[in-house]
């Protein structure tokens, strides 16, 4: 019988789990909190995402790349915890008081002095800004298509409307200055 | 979109996908004489090396807890992955027919355990009726439904000498119901299978085949022994047991007295062990399985129709073991009504018989010996009347065709004798163990009459394909 139990968690132990996070978790902390409409959300998602990381290696389901996949799996929790935020602002509004809710920007770059860049990005939609950060943290175009889940050409797109904006908006801003 | 827009879209996708030669090409040289689209193009690789200054931040080392408790949990069994490695989907799908096979075996052994099939005990009527095997009572009550929950269909049902047990035919194969119920199929083939016999000690069946094989096996399944090939043609039916069990009469074909050098039907002996003995007795048409006497007389019927395309023969031959049949059959004349012949002869003293009913259908059809082989029951056609023939001769009319369900059916015609042999088909009447009672088909169902009393009363009607009466059990 050829059919075995193999227990396919080599890379799982306390040590190697240690490990994977040094490796990744500036980059990915980083992307987090610039995509994250607050920090606590950020933290939320790079927890999450080493967690599930852990739980799939148990399952057997090793990533063939690790920090892709980390990438993706942050950004989607983030994505699902804006939803839930959306859902709970409307029901806010309803009641007729506002929670004591830093604007994103202000929450993710708390006392860090932004540049232009950085305040139009936090104006982009959700994609867009995670299209462009994963562009700067140095993935390829195909990589990032395959993280969010998209086709290479409405990757381009996402990437060209992102940059455009980007540019807009800076251009917007040093013409008033 | 401008043009403008397109080369800045390809300027964009440039920076993270390898784009053609040609777009390279266009970009270049559209950036060469276009100072907007050059200044997107500086401006967005300005932007983004801009964000690759932005500073960084390290994540709290808290975050990474979860994940280590994950890690060092204890593993269930159940979460690790079962992993198939090339060629274990030939094993699981070896695994799955196993587990099949294992809950067909299940099944089987339930039915086994079907108590529905258990043979009562006493006087039945097996019969068989559109692939359903049934028992009934002489008086046609009690009524028992041996196929209920099965989907194999049974037909040809007889019981063997000593009443212990059935032989039938179940989905074209051979098998034996024994008084516990148990079903076992003797054979397991693609040949289909037809007219089991049991032999007088109740050790052998012998069967006909759709190749016009005659074949015998033992009772319990082994020993599986043709006696016919089939190579004379494709016709072999009715095998029917001498008394004594070394010879057994069929119909079959011959080729040897054919007036023409064709194959033609014939009745047929071979002994038990292949040997077939001389050359058949010619009948242009077939008859009804033969029927023997415990003195090793046979009763059979057929048509030689030399005489007229209806011509009738029903011959009585001195025992198998002569080597040659007689050939020369007396032919008695009818009278100008075409009614029975004014006198038959005294069977126990002939050695061969006839009765030849010229152009006007009538004549005897489908004889069998009572139990004691003191006289005959026969159907006259053509109206299918139950006679009995006395041993000097006399011709008594048992029923009148009284039965229902052949008035609304119809009696056979000629013509539809002519065109599909209908009056061949026509199965002999079976006789109660007593000698006092006949069991016999009618157009749809079956009657029985006392032969006595000459009462008839219908039992079944529907469709019967098979009936034999339950000899007294030993």
């Amino acid at each position: 019988v050829i059919v075995a139990v193999e227990r396919v968690v080599a890379g799982v132990s306390p040590a190697s789990i240690e490990a994977v996070f040094e490796d990744f978790q500036r980059d990915l902390f980083t992307y987090a909190v610039r995509l994250a409409p607050d920090r606590a959300a950020a933290e939320d998602a790079v927890q999450t995402a080493f967690l599930e990381l852990v739980r799939a290696n148990r399952a057997g389901r090793q990533p063939d790349n690790v920090r892709a996949w980390l990438y993706r799996v942050c950004g989607n929790e983030l994505r699902g915890a804006a939803r839930r935020r959306r859902v709970a602002d409307r029901w806010r509004s309803l009641i007729g008081r506002r929670a004591d809710i830093d604007p994103p920007e202000v929450a993710v770059l708390g006392r860090e002095r932004r540049d232009d860049v950085e305040v139009v990005l936090a104006s982009l939609p959700f994609n867009q800004r995670r299209a462009f950060l994963l562009s700067v943290d140095g993935f390829s175009g195909p990589e990032i298509a395959r993280i969010l889940g998209r086709s290479d050409a409405a990757t381009r797109i996402l990437l060209f409307r992102a940059r455009s904006a980007i540019r807009l908006g800076v251009e917007r801003m040093e013409a008033d200055r | 979109v401008t043009r403008h827009d397109t080369i800045r879209a390809l300027a964009s996708a440039e920076l993270d996908f390898e784009l053609s030669a040609t777009d390279r090409t266009e970009v270049t040289n559209h950036l060469a004489d276009c100072s907007a689209c050059r200044r997107f193009r500086e401006g967005i690789g300005r932007d983004a090396e801009n964000a690759r200054q932005w500073p960084r931040w390290d994540a709290p080392r808290s975050l990474l807890a979860p994940a280590m408790v994950a890690a060092t949990a204890p593993r269930s069994l159940f979460r690790d992955r079962l992993v198939l490695r090339p060629g274990s989907a030939f094993v699981v799908v070896l695994l799955i027919l196993a587990a099949l096979i294992g809950a067909a075996l299940a099944v089987g052994a339930w039915r086994l355990l079907d108590r529905s099939l258990v043979l009562p005990t006493g006087d039945w009527i097996a019969y068989s009726s559109e692939g359903r095997l049934l028992l009934v009572r002489p008086d046609g009550m009690g009524r028992v439904d041996l196929a209920t929950g099965r989907t194999n269909r049974m037909t040809e049902p007889v019981w063997s000498p000593d009443g212990q047990h059935l032989a039938l035919i179940v989905d074209h194969d051979v098998a034996v119901l024994d008084a516990d119920g148990r079903l076992a199929k003797l054979t397991n083939d693609d040949v289909r299978e037809v007219d089991p016999a049991w032999s007088p000690d109740g050790a052998w069946l012998a069967f006909g085949t759709d190749l016009g094989t005659i074949e015998i096996v033992r009772a319990g399944g082994m020993d599986r022994r043709v006696l016919i090939d089939g190579s004379d043609g494709p016709l072999a039916r009715w095998p029917s047991w001498s008394a004594d069990g070394q010879v057994i009469a069929f119909l079959g074909s011959d080729r040897t007295d054919s007036p023409d050098g064709t194959r033609f039907t014939s009745l047929r002996e071979v002994r038990v062990d292949g040997t077939l003995m001389g050359p058949g007795f010619y009948l242009q048409r077939g008859g009804a399985r033969p029927s023997w006497r415990g003195d090793g007389r046979l009763v059979f019927d057929g048509c030689m129709c030399k005489g007229g395309p209806h011509s009738v023969v029903w011959s009585i031959l001195e025992s198998a073991l002569v080597a040659a049949p007689p050939r020369s059959v007396s032919v008695n004349g009818l009278g100008p009504d075409g009614g029975d012949p004014p006198t038959t002869p005294a069977f126990d003293s002939i050695t061969s018989w006839s009765l030849d009913a010229v152009g006007s259908w009538v004549g005897y059809r489908s004889p069998s010996w009572s139990p004691d082989g003191s006289r005959m029951a026969a159907i006259r056609a053509p109206s299918f009347e139950l006679v009995v023939i006395a041993p000097d001769g006399t011709v008594r009319l048992v029923a009148d065709a009284p039965f229902a369900v052949l008035a609304t059916g119809g009696p056979a015609s000629p013509a539809a004798a002519e065109a599909g042999g209908e009056v061949s088909s026509i199965a002999p009447p079976v006789w109660a163990p007593d000698g006092q009672r006949v069991a016999y088909q009618v157009n749809r169902g079956f009657a029985i009459a006392d032969v006595d009393g000459g009462r008839a009363v219908v039992v079944h009607a529907e469709l019967v394909d098979g009936l034999d009466w339950r000899p007294t059990q030993r």
